[in-house]
């Protein structure tokens, strides 16, 4: 299968500090790419590499053999990449509708009405519907969690970015939002997805890379990586000897 | 490639195609509050408008300077509230505006009422090189650059001889053959159009799908960025529109003071002036700057007897604001009573139900 987006050997260094370290990889159309890593070893760099937030000193980002990697964020965004932050950044003074509107006028382009219809049924697709009124600084945490994933998917993308989604909620709340992350997978979206809670992880993803002092340390089918000595070295700190 | 998630729903037993339902919902935008507040705004431009025929000069004057005093803070509004953009430094469009009058009316002859769209517009175009620079600094800096620009606009003028340098040169020449009366209605109808206007403007612009963009960059420009806004351009567009309102203003406000020097075109109290009235009132709302304006001219008013002691009032009042309700005095009234003038969201409501 030809390669959704490739990263070829992507490098970022703050000071002397190498976040990203000479990383590759590529995710098919429809692919669902899962990467774990201790905090600090440059995974939401990656994400900010592949998002446009941060530039690579070095090294291509490539969408269906497209150069994006000199692009603004909103230009991938058009281009077929949604993103969720970590920490959620709604917009507080707008309704939950309006939020997804923002994504579905500039990053899909289609018009206010049209727009309206598709934010509806995303809405209503991640468990939103009921709350579309209201203003999006008044959410929960698992709401604010959900709009994050609403918003992104109103820009249609190709590729969504979800970073670290399921982080902070409760075991049901994680099992409602997998459930909802699958059914995007399977309407053809791929998916790379950053997390913590593994298990929540393995349940949807078809493959798995593991990221370490910026460098991709193992990649491969998600129960063979997990399973392998350096995942378990890292995840159990058995590399005392 | 199919990316309608509504395909992809739940695998349900397969079930007879569903006949295409007409919309759910329809898209609500207008509340109690603003057929009043469109109401109220309506009349009041027109009394506005009428003050010729019904109020004295004093206050066709006063009423004059309270309305173009309001147009800066909107544009500021705009700015700062919307557009995420600090500025310090927008007595340089003011000054610019006062400065392009002195050139249309003064040396090229123009009508002075046609200099003040003109000052705009010069204004405007010298705010698209004058972005390149500052545009390069953000948060603090950019506000240290928005002024540096502007005190080098001061010290360009002071040094042009051609403009008289830094003793400035009256425009009465400029308004010597128009009768009284028609001189002072239509200082009045200009900054009827600039105050009313820049509000109007305001809210129709965060109406549009600009205004989407606009207010999502006002929430959180990452995340704008993020979904598909090109947030430069935007900040681009606002900052520009804000130097033709300045410029404009600078232009109506010089006509009724007579007199333009660079210290007084210049004047940082113009910048302090738009950030009181809408810190006062709240900022990135079209409300906000009206009760700004209301405080910072009712104090005034009341306190015209007093001298300095009004300073001291309105420096005390913008610190108390400031500690106890950053949201600014409408921000705090519109939270506690569920106000809202003005309204620029849309809210579905299910076709099903009453209207």
């Amino acid at each position: 299968m030809p390669a959704l987006l490739a990263v070829e050997g992507a490098c970022k260094t703050y000071g002397r500090l190498a976040v990203t370290r000479d990383v590759s990889f590529s995710v098919a159309a429809g692919e669902a790419l899962g990467v774990i890593g201790p905090n600090g070893a440059g995974k939401t760099t990656l994400f900010n590499l592949i998002s446009g937030d941060v530039r690579p000193d070095a090294g291509r980002i490539l969408l269906e053999d497209r150069r994006i990697d000199t692009l603004a964020p909103s230009a991938r965004c058009r281009a077929g990449i949604g993103r969720s932050y970590q920490i959620p950044h709604p917009f507080a003074g707008m309704t939950v509708l309006e939020n997804l509107l923002v994504g579905a006028t500039f990053g899909a382009g289609v018009k206010e009405a049209e727009g309206i219809e598709r934010c509806v049924a995303i809405l209503d697709d991640t468990g939103l519907l009921a709350k579309m009124n209201h203003m999006a600084g008044s959410l929960t945490l698992l709401d604010r969690k959900r709009l994050e994933l609403a918003r992104a998917l109103a820009t249609q993308p190709r590729l969504l970015l979800l970073d670290e989604i399921a982080g902070g909620l409760t075991d049901l709340e994680v099992h409602e939002l997998v459930q909802t992350i699958d059914q995007i997978r399977q309407s053809g979206i791929a998916i790379i997805w950053i997390e913590h809670i593994v298990h929540a992880l393995m349940a949807v993803v078809d493959r798995l890379i593991v990221v370490n002092f910026g460098r991709i340390i193992k990649e491969g089918d998600p129960s063979e990586v997990m399973a392998s000595a350096e995942v378990q070295e890292i995840y159990m700190g058995m590399d005392l000897q | 490639m199919s990316m309608d998630l509504t395909l992809a729903a739940p695998a349900e037993p397969a079930a007879p195609p569903a006949p295409p339902a007409p919309p759910a919902y329809r898209v609500e935008r207008a509340t109690r509050a603003s057929r009043i507040g469109a109401a109220a705004l309506g009349l009041a431009t027109l009394a506005l408008l009428a003050m010729p025929w019904w109020a004295d000069r004093a206050s066709i004057r006063s009423m004059g300077e309270i309305l173009y005093v309001l147009a800066l803070a909107q544009t500021w509004n705009l700015l700062a509230g919307y557009g995420g953009l600090i500025s310090m430094g927008q007595q340089a469009f003011v000054g610019l505006g006062a400065y392009a009058l002195v050139v249309f009316s003064l040396k090229l002859g123009l009508n002075v009422f046609l200099a003040i769209p003109l000052a705009g517009l010069t204004a405007a175009l010298i705010a698209i090189p004058a972005a390149t620079v500052v545009f390069r600094l953000r948060g603090a800096y950019f506000a240290v650059g928005t002024w540096v620009v502007a005190e080098v606009f001061r010290l360009l003028i002071t040094n042009t001889m051609w403009l008289a340098g830094g003793n400035g040169l009256s425009v009465i020449s400029a308004l010597t053959g128009i009768p009284r009366w028609w001189r002072e209605s239509a200082i009045l109808w200009f900054a009827v159009v600039l105050g009313v206007g820049s509000t109007l403007g305001l809210y129709l612009v965060l109406r549009s799908r600009f205004g989407l963009a606009l207010k999502a960059i006002r929430d959180s420009e990452a995340a704008a960025e993020s979904v598909g806004v090109k947030v430069p351009a935007l900040k681009w567009i606002v900052y520009v529109a804000a130097a033709f309102g300045c410029g404009a203003v600078g232009a109506l406000a010089f006509i009724t003071k007579l007199r333009v020097a660079p210290d007084a075109a210049f004047s940082l109290d113009w910048m302090t002036t738009m950030v009181f009235l809408v810190v006062i009132g709240g900022i990135g709302t079209i409300e906000g700057p009206l009760v700004g304006a209301a405080v910072f001219f009712g104090l005034r008013w009341l306190l015209a007897d007093y001298g300095v002691v009004y300073m001291i009032v309105l420096g005390a009042l913008a610190t108390l604001v400031m500690l106890k309700m950053p949201e600014g005095l409408y921000g705090f009234l519109a939270r506690c009573y569920r106000l809202d003038f003005f309204p620029v969201q849309r809210r579905l409501i299910p076709r099903d139900q009453g209207e």
